[in-house]
């Protein structure tokens, strides 16, 4: 047994080992400042070209983000669709002890956890847009809503094979009426999962982490949007009505956006997005554990919109990475796998059985002496730290507007100006001139824009700046 | 054999196994997705539909041209442009498309922007006649030709399955009027959860 503790810890290290790189340094000025040429040939200087390489598909995925953002598509399309490439490929992980990662050619690659590859499907579908291709929004927007697994609150689904609620796609719940947003916030914490391992492991039930979940429908708010606008733009009305619908259900608050989007002409589409993404840590004993630190507020504030000088439209929130990189069914709990699988070998699965039966009895004495051990048995046996590898220029939050822009074949015309606001923030603000929307009878365009949040004119930011770049390590 | 040679052997032996087990690992990902080789295999079997559909059409005939208007991917699975006119530029460049040509007298074509595409893009591997140029003019289409792909996906436990069904629908532009359709269908399945 011991011995057998000592290789698996020393399989775990191997593993997560490699992975101790330093992180990749953020372009958090650039970025920030809205200098996305510049932040996209930063990240590009970082790819690492070495298919046996973890960074890979990383270093891919933050070219291909960053480039759309310069507006570059073309370029863009190339990165993305390598990394589209990889992240399709599936059923790689028949030990599902490992799931952020992807064997390519041999080698474990690191695709990010279940929220970043939604992100970057939704930029490769992004970047399709952009490139006027309608239907591959729609493709994209359809792999991003891929199914999620919940381990709920309580004690359900413990030793049970896991089963699906919900369907494939849309329709649960379409039509549902006003009210607070269905998206889930937070959820069950990551020692709740390694207690509940811990308890499942001791009676003998096969791996909680493998069963004990629910198989749900995503709720990806931009993923239906998205699916919803492109089927509209591709003349399936019945599917953008569901998927719109799926989209509102969630949020109620995004009604007045799909009633637009349905009884108002449009000629473009502005997603904007804005933030940085949270940030992928390190904690607890030995550093073992893995979690998401917002570095933009999850604010409210809505973008507000005008063309040639008018107020044309506001939208609210469609997505916020924050919520999504806390709650645990957009995590793929790859650090958990790892310290379970290392403190199960090494016998220190006792202290956290301790613990779950101290807290689960109200016992905090005992669940407290539980924890002490488990405490003391990652600092002791488990040194490996969990990977904190993340994509860094995904944004915080993106927006959707459909607009009314001069049209492609207006006469004499030098196109509409576009200006964004994002709440009453200073600096948070850009303008755009010479946009134009589609031609009459032509699918809307696209159009895609990281609104910066310092943008040179507004000063009062620059403490804020000065405090993300030293959380980002940039400073 | 001395006992050295035996063991050098066995380890020969080992070391290959090691080997091909690499190998194998390293041909452990899978995807459901269309390869290159999947639209050559809907290219042969459209090209084939053609003939029989115009077996009665003979070398002297009229030529038809007709040119692929539009692909619509209507799948689960993002086909970038260059990915959705690849496998159009082999089609209409295919051996059995000549033939089409030689026996019956019809000649697909790609439009003019997208051959340039192709051209640009896979240098060498696409036959300019079949992007509608012949004698330095391109010749003018009497007919049309749309394809759309669709999917159906079933994900489950263990694998995820794709059902992929290519559609091609030609139309005579001086009528409007159809005059030959088809589908074909392709199944990939991929062995693991589908959130892997």
């Amino acid at each position: 047994m011991r011995v057998g503790g000592v290789l698996t810890l020393w399989v775990a290290v191997v593993l997560v080992g490699g992975c101790h790189a330093p992180r990749l340094e953020t372009p958090t000025d650039a970025v920030l400042t809205g200098q996305y040429t510049e932040a996209a040939a930063f990240v590009r200087r970082q790819v690492v070209e070495e298919k046996g390489s973890r960074r890979y598909v990383l270093t891919r995925m933050r070219v291909g983000v960053m480039e759309l953002a310069a507006g570059e598509p073309e370029r863009a399309e190339g990165s993305l669709a390598e990394v589209y490439d990889l992240l399709r490929t599936q059923g790689i992980n028949a030990d599902k002890t490992v799931a952020t990662v992807v064997v390519n050619e041999g080698v474990r690659v690191w695709k990010g956890e279940p929220f970043e590859q939604a992100l970057a499907m939704t930029y490769f579908g992004l970047t399709e847009g952009v490139l006027g291709s309608w239907d591959n929004v729609r493709a994209a927007a359809q792999s991003s809503l891929f199914y999620l697994r919940d381990f709920g609150q309580g004690d359900e689904g413990s030793g049970a094979r896991p089963r699906v609620t919900g369907s494939v796609g849309v329709g649960v719940g379409a039509g549902g009426g006003g009210g607070r947003s269905r998206v889930r916030t937070g959820g069950v914490s990551s020692l709740d999962l390694m207690l509940r391992a811990a308890e499942a492991e001791e009676r003998g039930e096969p791996d909680y982490l493998d069963t004990g979940y629910v198989a749900e429908a995503s709720d990806f708010t931009l993923g239906y949007l998205l699916h919803g606008i492109a089927s509209q733009q591709l003349g399936r009305d019945d599917e953008a009505r569901d998927y719109l619908d799926r989209a509102v259900w969630l949020n109620p608050a995004l009604g007045p956006l799909r009633d637009r989007l349905w009884d108002e002409p449009y000629n473009a589409v502005l997603v904007a997005s804005y933030g940085l993404a949270p940030r992928k840590e390190a904690y607890g004993p030995g550093r073992a554990l893995a979690r998401f630190v917002p570095v933009f507020g999850s604010t409210p504030s809505r973008l507000s919109v005008s063309v040639d000088g008018r107020q044309q439209a506001e939208s609210h929130v469609v997505t916020d990475v924050n919520r999504l990189a806390i709650d645990h069914r957009w995590n793929n709990l790859e650090d958990l796998r790892l310290a379970k699988v290392a403190l199960g070998r090494a016998g220190i699965l006792v202290g956290s059985v301790i613990a779950s039966r101290g807290f689960s009895r109200d016992n905090d004495t005992v669940g407290l002496i539980g924890l002490g051990i488990v405490a003391l048995g990652f600092y002791m046996e488990y040194q490996a730290q969990a990977n904190t590898d993340y994509c860094d220029v995904f944004p915080q939050r993106f927006y959707v507007v459909p607009l009314w822009l001069e049209p492609e074949d207006g006469v004499a015309s030098e196109g509409s100006t576009v200006e964004m606001q994002v709440g009453n923030r200073p600096g948070a603000s850009a303008r755009l001139d010479g946009v134009r929307g589609a031609a009459a009878g032509q699918p809307a365009k696209l159009i895609y824009f990281r609104v910066p949040a310092y943008n040179g004119n507004g000063s009062a930011g620059d403490g804020d700046r000065r405090r993300i770049a030293s959380s980002l390590g940039s400073e | 054999m001395n006992a050295r040679v035996i063991s050098s052997l066995l380890m020969s032996v080992l070391l290959l196994g090691g080997v091909v087990g690499g190998v194998g690992c390293a041909s452990t990902p899978r995807s459901s997705r269309l390869q290159v080789e999947d639209f050559q295999e809907i290219a042969g079997a459209m090209s084939a539909s053609l003939s029989r559909e115009f077996a009665q059409r003979g070398p002297s005939d009229e030529p038809w041209v007709v040119s692929i208007q539009r692909v619509t991917n209507l799948s689960g699975d993002v086909l970038t442009v260059g990915e959705q006119w690849y496998p159009m530029g082999k089609l209409v460049s295919s051996r059995s498309m000549q033939e089409l040509w030689d026996a019956h007298r019809v000649m697909v074509v790609i439009p003019a922007e997208r051959q340039r595409l192709l051209l640009t893009r896979s240098p060498g591997e696409f036959d300019e006649r079949f992007g509608g140029v012949q004698g330095g003019e391109r010749t003018r289409p009497t007919h049309v030709l749309n394809a759309t792909l669709r999917s159906v996906t079933r994900g489950g436990f263990e694998a995820r399955t794709d059902l992929y069904v290519a559609e091609f629908e030609m139309t005579e532009l001086a009528s409007g009027t159809p005059v030959w359709n088809d589908r074909f269908e392709l199944k990939r399945q991929a062995l693991g959860a589908v959130w892997d």
